[in-house]
């Protein structure tokens, strides 16, 4: 009877804790109980519903259907209560604008109150159905009766109490606290639900894995313990994540607390947009210092592919006007079609600024500009002597009167059976108020020996000539030239990293640059 | 003015046109070629083609699932959609083995091109 109430028991209480969670971020809410209710009901039915067609559930969807569908379902949770979150915080500031008051008037805000019922109804559908399985199997191997009844109310009566400590533990938090607290523990929610799907679709091999196993906690706290469930529901824990779960899982925050930050602001466009990559984008610039990106671009394109990317520049000159000036970008990308693959970019700078006293000091590390790149190949790759494609961008600046950028680049590459050799024909120029007008043009170099997979040595050479029509002596032209060396870290990880000496005055005496990627498939 | 601004176009096109003939000559001067993907494998295994040339491929994918040839010894990358072909341009190379696979399917999706 035991075993019997322990199982039910765990289950009751992931229900129990959703439940407490929800409604501790709802209170004050009035006239939730029926909503609630109706919620409870339609999950039991729902649940026991599934466990009945079990079997054809499983069956469906070339035997895939039941981690379809609780991948479904949880995608379906997830959504809602993300909304929901997004919701009471937006109704909290426009209150606090407006009447200088938060707390229950806050919660007021949350309609329709069917959201509430289908959140209740999905998880406890979702819990349940595993019950109501159990139960039934028990009873079919023959378990005693008397013992299967008592045990599954044993377990359910703790769970329920369980739940309602943990309710009542969180409305002790003052409502100050709470929206903040509930928003929090909402998100995280949220962010292991998402997990937890794409976990089921792994399994099913709907999506690919990344890492298979990225940590490896089952000996401390499994799964199926009650530890591992309760954390499992608070945080999203789960014992052997896969690498897409984590990164999903994290992305998941990000997207909240992003819509969270920029729903129902003032419509200040920029300032909605740098919050979106700045949530986005900054998770995954592991933000490392190191200014105009030293990527030679290959005029091949790879489509379905996703790419993060962070990159970087690091300036090293006796001048202090140049040394320590850097400038480091994290993206995202995708390969479109065969053709055409675009880009989107976060450029955060540290720049040398005047004292009053006419010395320079360095600025703090600044978001300056965000940048939509897309890249178009021309010719099948190898078909003629050379491969070409086209590169096109636009920047736009964060600050209010900084002026943006418009570049293109035509992107050329020959490769021979051991040598990749590419170059970059590069022109750019500022568009907006209190800008020149003048067009600048620049040129990239890069040789490699394709040695490894792992490993290919090489050299760049870059120059800045400044504006096209004027002419610049040399040296107030950018020349540096250096090795480099590119290949893949690990499997999907990209490299790119070398050191440019100055061989003009104007340019810094060294320069490090580094760019890593990691490529994903869909 | 007139007359050598006209000069002057007609002999840009003579060049364009020289050169794009021969590239386009160039291009279409090889044999065809065809890999036939299904089953999640390459057929024929092993494809044998001349040193020295540049050879166009044909990748025929006849599985419904999209698979991608790739070859760091070939330095080609391409995704080809289910049911579909696309051409993949490689050479001229040396004599030797050149090793490929099918990235979403690499326990069953292996080849060998050799050049002779």
């Amino acid at each position: 009877m035991f075993s019997i109430a322990v199982i039910v028991f765990r289950e009751v209480l992931e229900i129990s804790l959703i439940l407490g969670v929800l409604l501790a971020a709802t209170r004050g809410l009035p006239n939730r109980a029926p909503w609630v209710w109706l919620g409870l009901l339609l999950g039991m039915a729902g649940a026991g519903m599934v466990a009945f067609f079990a079997d054809a559930i499983s069956q469906a969807a070339e035997g895939m259907g039941q981690e379809m569908m609780n991948a479904t379902i949880l995608f379906i949770a997830a959504i809602l209560i993300g909304w929901t979150i997004v919701w009471m915080n937006r109704n909290a500031r426009e209150l606090t604008q407006h009447f200088k008051k938060i707390g229950v008037d806050v919660i007021k805000g949350i309609k329709p109150k069917y959201t509430l019922t289908i959140v209740v109804a999905l998880s406890v559908l979702r819990e349940g159905s595993e019950v109501v399985m159990f139960i039934y199997s028990a009873l079919v191997t023959g378990g005693k009766t008397y013992l299967l009844i008592t045990g599954s109310l044993l377990g359910t009566c703790m769970g329920m109490m369980a739940g309602v400590v943990i309710y009542y533990g969180l409305m002790k938090i003052p409502i100050k606290k709470v929206l903040i607290v509930t928003s929090w523990l909402l998100m995280l929610l949220v962010a292991g639900m998402v997990a937890q799907a794409f976990g089921y679709l792994s399994a099913v091999g709907k999506i690919p894995d990344l890492i298979p196993v990225v940590w490896d906690t089952s000996r401390i706290i499994s799964d199926g313990s009650l530890l591992g469930k309760i954390m499992h529901i608070l945080v999203g824990y789960t014992d052997r994540p896969s690498g897409i779960q984590l990164l999903v899982y994290f992305l998941t925050i990000g997207v909240l607390w992003v819509a969270v930050k920029t729903v129902g602001q003032p419509t200040n466009l920029k300032k909605n947009i740098l919050l979106m990559v700045i949530g986005l984008i900054g998770l995954f610039g592991l933000s490392h210092p190191a200014f105009a990106e030293k990527h030679v671009y290959s005029p091949i394109i790879e489509q379905g592919e996703i790419e993060f990317e962070t990159t970087g520049t690091y300036d090293l000159d006796h001048s202090k006007e140049k040394n320590a000036v850097q400038e480091y970008k994290n993206a995202i990308g995708y390969g479109v079609t065969e053709r055409w693959a675009t880009e989107l970019y976060g450029e955060f700078e540290r720049q040398p600024q005047q004292n009053g006293d006419g010395t320079t000091h360095l600025s703090s590390v600044k978001f300056t500009h965000l940048e939509w790149e897309n890249r178009y190949q021309l010719t099948e790759q190898g078909q003629y002597w050379l491969d070409a494609g086209i590169y096109f961008a636009y920047e736009i600046p964060m600050k209010e009167k900084d002026p943006g950028k418009i570049e293109g680049k035509i992107l050329l590459e020959k490769s021979t059976q051991q040598f990749t050799h590419t170059a970059n024909i590069i022109f750019n120029k500022e568009v907006g108020g209190g800008t020149t007008q003048e067009t600048d043009a620049g040129f990239a170099w890069s040789s490699r020996y394709r040695l490894s997979k792992y490993f290919q040595p090489g050299f760049e050479y870059w120059i800045d000539f400044g504006e096209i029509n004027k002419h610049r002596a040399f040296n107030e032209q950018h020349h540096q030239i250096g090795p480099a060396f590119y290949g893949f870290l690990m499997p999907h990880v990209k490299y790119d990293i070398g050191y440019l000496f100055g061989m003009s005055k104007a340019a810094p005496a060294g320069e490090l640059k580094w760019i890593l990627e990691y490529e994903l498939r869909f | 003015m007139e007359k050598q601004k006209r000069m002057r176009l007609v002999v840009y096109l003579i060049l364009g046109t020289c050169f794009w003939g021969t590239a386009l000559s160039w291009a279409t001067a090889q044999e065809p070629y065809t890999i036939v993907i299904k089953n999640h494998q390459f057929n024929p295994p092993q494809l044998i083609i001349p040193v020295g040339q540049k050879i166009r491929i044909t990748v025929d994918n006849q599985d419904a699932s999209v698979e991608e040839f790739e070859s760091f010894d070939l330095n080609r990358e391409k995704v080809v959609s289910g049911n579909k072909k696309i051409f993949v341009f490689i050479g001229p190379l040396t004599k030797g083995t050149y090793k490929y696979f099918g990235d979403f399917h690499q326990n069953t999706a292996q080849g060998v091109i050799i050049t002779q």
